[in-house]
């Protein structure tokens, strides 16, 4: 279940989550809204446990600006039967308009993004990537592990209180020495 | 770690990001479990992760 483990489902059954804290990168929160399958299986099964056992949660208000671009780009792909996400934000780019005709759609999965911060409402802190505490150790994360500017801003941000434990799918993070990745499924 | 432990020590963090910390208004969602409250917002078969690293490009 730590770095570098691919059995989190199998070892999160008997282990106990002892942090009163875990940060969320936009991975985590996008693969409970956007996918179907095992990885928001298990996005699911850990967010419940988060829930359960009473954990807050902090996160990067990076995620949440980044949740909606994920949305939109999503679900322009899936409207217009487009092959690639890349393919749906090559769309966008040329004809933002295009997004109107998924507004609904959108809505929705942001109202259900929302719905599940709600669930840990009063338990969860969105920081502010303004600090220069939290500006400074971005720039350094950023170049110490040669990662590109979005995973910087929540590994930056989580480690600047000194805090490893992250729920993520993103592969990039594991070059960063050091931290907990949970919820690698 | 009992309950006022955990309390400090997620005050202990909080307060290493100075001003930082901020919070905003989510309702509570009237359903109680998280497969209830997602339940309707179309997820699909797709890929996340080549989502994310397309818009971190």
């Amino acid at each position: 279940m730590k770095l570098g483990s691919n059995t989190f489902s199998k070892h999160l059954k008997t282990d106990q989550f002892s942090e009163p804290l875990i940060f969320w990168d936009t991975s985590f929160p996008a693969a409970i809204i956007l996918e179907i399958g095992t990885r928001r299986d298990a996005a699911i099964y850990f967010a419940e446990k988060l829930l359960k056992d009473n954990v807050c949660i902090a996160f990067s208000t990076h995620l949440c600006s980044e949740m909606v671009n994920l949305i939109v780009i999503n679900k322009v792909m899936l409207g217009e039967g487009l092959k690639s996400n890349k393919e749906a934000k090559k769309v966008i780019d040329k004809d933002p308009s295009i997004i109107s005709s998924y507004i609904q759609d959108i809505h929705e999965a942001v109202d259900n993004f929302y719905g599940l911060l709600g669930l840990f409402k009063d338990r969860f802190y969105a920081i502010l990537p303004t600090e220069p505490v939290v500006a400074k150790s971005i720039v350094e994360i950023k170049t110490k592990y040669k990662l590109n500017q979005g995973d910087a801003m929540h590994i930056g941000t989580m480690l600047t209180s000194q805090q490893r434990d992250i729920a993520a799918f993103d592969d990039d993070f594991y070059k960063v020495d050091g931290i907990n990745i949970w919820c690698k499924y | 770690m009992t309950k006022k432990q955990r309390e400090k020590k997620v005050e202990r963090i909080l307060k290493a990001y100075n001003g930082s910390v901020c919070s905003f208004e989510v309702p509570k969602p009237a359903k109680k479990t998280i497969k209830s409250v997602v339940a309707s917002s179309g997820a699909a078969k797709t890929n996340v992760i080549e989502l994310i690293h397309e818009i971190r490009k």
